[in-house]
């Protein structure tokens, strides 16, 4: 960027010769436009300008010696300016190769994440060729898990920003610490960004994997810790010095010393009272596993223990500390002593007391013999003293029960044969009694099923009671609601009677109004046939009047038609009155019937009251009887329920005996039983005494055998 | 306008019978017959009329007419006394209707040669009544009274 071929030329500009030459020219131009000459070059950028002092004016030779002043130091300006523009070419190319060369991953992207640069570390680690990644944008990369701040924020904050991604690239998936640089130009603003990585996969994944061993240390630690304290055998840790580090609760327990204080002793401090096989020094020597076994004085007491000692080394086989392991036989130790005094003492008694038996067992032949008179001497600390003295006291005794015996055993012949005979006797009396209990044993069962048949009777009876309480409970019921109804029906009687009564009044009233309308018919008829008549008699009159004028020719002519017209005036009033007269027939007719059908409902109103009022009548003598009924019934419920009472006293006195019967029933049988067991035992005694008495014979003759005296 | 004659309409059983209005001098309401011993038939009885003996004949008899159930308007028509040769005559006859007035093509005379009992004593048949009139359609026979009651003399006379 620094390189743009524009400055290079601006900088080589007055390296080209011509420009001298125009100096030259200069100086052979007229004053003082020999000054305005350089001053024009100056500013042009010719850096030889220079006024000749020699073809200007003494006036203008102060301000041509000042503008030379100023132009030599334009020149020197310059030149210290493209000193310091070669240096920074120098600085860049460097910082060039310092991203090319650098081992870390780099990028160079512009703001908007295009990549401008990147080094070959970034194309190795990365697996994508160099010129694949210039062009491409960050945006494009595959970034699964960010942590820390993105590269956004360089920009945003303009400062160095640090993340951790995790980026899946061809190579495979890395994971980079991100160091996000923001380059700023001139004017302050972002021009771009410097990325540089830190591949850090392969240092995670080494972490993870200490970790886990870390890990499954500690879990082998927490085991054998386990292992130790959890251990029912008493352990002790102890290291080369013999100071304990730790021991169990097994140990602890056994030996009743406190877990603070045993940390505080050592091997040294326990009171030694006895050792057999080696000793934990030995471990310490040879660095081998030692067995062997202690009496030791703990605070709880004296222990015989088993010792193991076994050497615990680090890698390089060296002893760090060493695992007692103690095994209590203090009792076992205790029990085998024991044993072995009792068999000590148990020897010497054996051998007195087989001499002690050889004298005895001499004795004793002599009276298996039937030598009743060998008697053995008892000496003090025999151990069959006892036994012998006994012998001879039994010696002494079967001496005496010998005799005893014979004098018996001729008592026992003369007895048992006595015997014999009664208990035969016995025997048939006891065949009898046998005999009899079968017979009343047999009795009472049937007595028995007698009972219960009464039982069952019973029971049936007392069913049927209940029935009857139950059946009479409902009739009751029954009685008591036909007893409500009758007095409802009655009151409703009552109250249609009231009703009939009046309808009867009503009828009545309505057959006199009848008649009376009758009699005013009647009269209407009178004058009905009254008018009727005259209208004959005016008809009657009219026609002879017309007769009269016919007579009288044509002078009578006008006089015949008034007569007609008065004969048919009379007509019509006729007609009038017969239809009159018809209907008043017609009335007469129908009141005529309504009377008798009044008076017919009248008689049946008559009837109906006289029926209602026996009904009422009927149904009070009904509700009356349903109360007798009722109290009847109610006196049958007592009488039933005393009735079913008494039943169930029956019963009761019925299970009683039943119950009596039986056990008297058992008990006879029981005897039953007796009687035949005691005939058995009878007759077993009997053939017994006979056996007694051939026993009692071959008694007295083996008896004969012993020597007494 | 043609020539009228006026007669005297009435009634015995179900027919309707004229008589000249000339021999007719009154007619009076039936009231109770006195009946005469041995007196014949036809003859009802006598009356009491204002004074005078009348006697009273039962037409119907004389006629051969059966004997009606109509008695409530019975009427009895007085004649005049020249009729009987100067006794008063009366005739009882179950209605009188009217005195028409009857025109002279309404009258239909019958030949003498028709075999009745009465024929002698037509005069002829009248047809009064309208023609769509079933009622007063009915033919009223013009009676010769007079010659009734002559004849009746007659056969008095020669009794």
């Amino acid at each position: 960027m620094i390189d743009k071929p524009g400055r290079k030329a601006l900088f080589t500009g007055p390296i080209a010769p011509g420009t001298t030459g125009q100096a030259q020219e200069q100086r052979a131009m007229v004053l003082p436009e020999a000054i305005e000459a350089a001053l024009h070059a100056g500013i042009g950028g010719d850096d030889s300008a220079k006024i000749d002092l020699a073809g200007i004016p003494e006036e203008y030779r102060p301000l041509a010696t000042s503008i030379n002043a100023l132009l030599e130091k334009k020149k020197e300006e310059k030149q210290r300016l493209r000193h310091r523009l070669e240096e920074a070419k120098m600085l860049l190319k460097g910082s060039d190769t310092i991203i090319q060369q650098n081992p870390m991953p780099i990028l160079v992207v512009d703001p908007e994440f295009k990549v401008t640069m990147v080094n070959t570390t970034y194309a190795e680690m990365s697996g994508i060729p160099m010129d694949q990644v210039l062009g491409r944008n960050l945006r494009d990369f595959k970034i699964t898990s960010q942590k820390g701040s993105g590269l956004r924020q360089a920009i945003q904050e303009k400062r160095r920003v640090y993340a951790e991604v995790v980026v899946e690239l061809p190579s495979g998936t890395h994971i980079l610490e991100q160091y996000g640089i923001p380059l700023l130009d001139n004017e302050n603003a972002v021009e771009s960004i410097l990325i540089v990585y830190n591949d850090i996969t392969e240092q995670r994944e080494s972490e993870e994997e200490i970790k886990a061993q870390m890990e499954n240390i500690g879990e082998l630690q927490r085991q054998s810790d386990t292992i130790i304290q959890q251990n029912p055998m008493p352990m002790l840790v102890v290291d080369t010095a013999m100071k304990i580090l730790t021991a169990n609760e097994a140990y602890l327990k056994l030996t009743g010393i406190d877990r603070s204080r045993i940390t505080t002793m050592t091997l040294r401090d326990f009171k030694v009272h006895n050792q057999k096989g080696d000793g934990i020094k030995k471990v310490l020597a040879e660095k081998v596993r030692v067995s062997g076994e202690v009496t030791v004085e703990f605070p709880s007491g004296v222990y015989i223990l088993e010792q193991y000692g076994i050497p615990l080394t680090n890698e390089k086989n060296e002893l760090t500390g060493i695992l007692n392991v103690y095994n209590d036989i203090t009792e076992k130790r205790k029990e085998e002593e024991q044993i072995r005094d009792l068999m000590e003492t148990a020897k010497q008694e054996g051998e007195r007391l087989a001499k002690s038996a050889e004298e005895l067992g001499t004795a004793l032949a002599a009276m298996a013999k039937g030598d009743l008179t060998a008697f053995v001497n008892a000496e003090n600390g025999d151990p069959l003293d006892r036994v012998k003295s006994d012998y001879n006291l039994s010696l002494t005794a079967i001496r005496t029960l010998l005799a005893d015996v014979t004098k018996a055993a001729h008592q026992v012949e003369i007895t048992t044969k006595e015997v014999s005979k009664s208990t035969d006797e016995i025997i048939r009396a006891t065949e009898q009694v046998a005999a009899s209990t079968q017979q009343s044993s047999e009795d009472a069962r049937r007595q028995l099923e007698k009972i219960e048949e009464i039982g069952t009777d019973i029971n049936d009876l007392s069913a049927s009671i209940e029935e009857i309480a139950s059946t009479s409970q409902e009739v009751m019921e029954q009685a008591s609601k036909a007893s409500k109804e009758g007095n409802d029906a009655a009151a409703l009687g009552e109250v249609a009677a009231k009703k009939m009564q009046l309808v009867e009044e009503i009828s009545k009233q309505t057959v006199d109004e009848i008649s009376v309308l009758n009699n005013q018919m009647r009269e209407i008829n009178n004058i009905v046939k009254l008018i009727a008549d005259i209208a004959n008699q005016t008809n009657l009159l009219a026609l002879n009047a017309a007769i009269e004028a016919a007579r009288a020719g044509e002078h009578g002519r006008g006089f015949a038609v008034v007569a007609g017209e008065i004969r048919n005036l009379a007509g019509e009033s006729k007609r009038a009155s017969q239809d009159i007269e018809d209907l008043i027939r017609t009335i007469q007719a129908s009141t005529e019937k309504t009377t008798g059908s009044m008076q017919a409902s009248h008689q049946e109103i008559q009837a109906g009251i006289e029926s209602v009022n026996k009904v009422i009548n009927g149904l009070n003598r009904i509700v009356n009887s349903v109360e007798v009924v009722t109290h009847g019934i109610t006196e049958i419920t007592k009488a039933t329920e005393d009735q079913a009472g008494s039943t169930n006293n029956v019963m009761q006195k019925m299970d009683e005996s039943t119950h009596m019967t039986k056990e008297s029933l058992d008990r006879t049988e029981d005897m039953a039983a007796l009687a035949e067991e005691v005939s058995a035992s009878t007759e077993e005694v009997g053939s017994a005494s006979h056996e007694l008495a051939t026993m009692a014979e071959q008694l007295k003759k083996a008896m004969m055998q012993f020597k007494l005296n | 306008m043609a020539a009228s004659v006026d007669v005297v309409e009435f009634q015995l059983g179900e027919e309707h019978y004229a008589l000249d209005i000339q021999i007719a001098r009154e007619i009076v309401e039936m009231m109770p017959i006195t009946p005469l011993p041995r007196a014949p038939e036809y003859l009802a009885g006598i009356i009491n009329l204002r004074g005078e003996i009348t006697n009273i004949i039962d037409l119907r008899d004389l006629l051969g007419l059966p004997e009606s159930e109509k008695i409530e308007n019975r009427k009895i028509v007085v004649l005049m006394p020249d009729v009987a040769n100067g006794s008063n005559v009366g005739i009882i006859v179950d209605d009188v209707h009217s005195v028409i007035s009857v025109r002279n093509d309404q009258i239909e005379r019958i030949s003498d040669g028709i075999t009745s009992s009465i024929s002698g004593y037509v005069k002829a048949i009248i047809k009064i009544g309208k023609e769509d009139d079933e009622k007063s359609k009915a033919l009223i026979i013009w009676l010769d009274v007079q010659k009734v009651i002559s004849d009746l003399g007659c056969y008095q006379n020669t009794q």
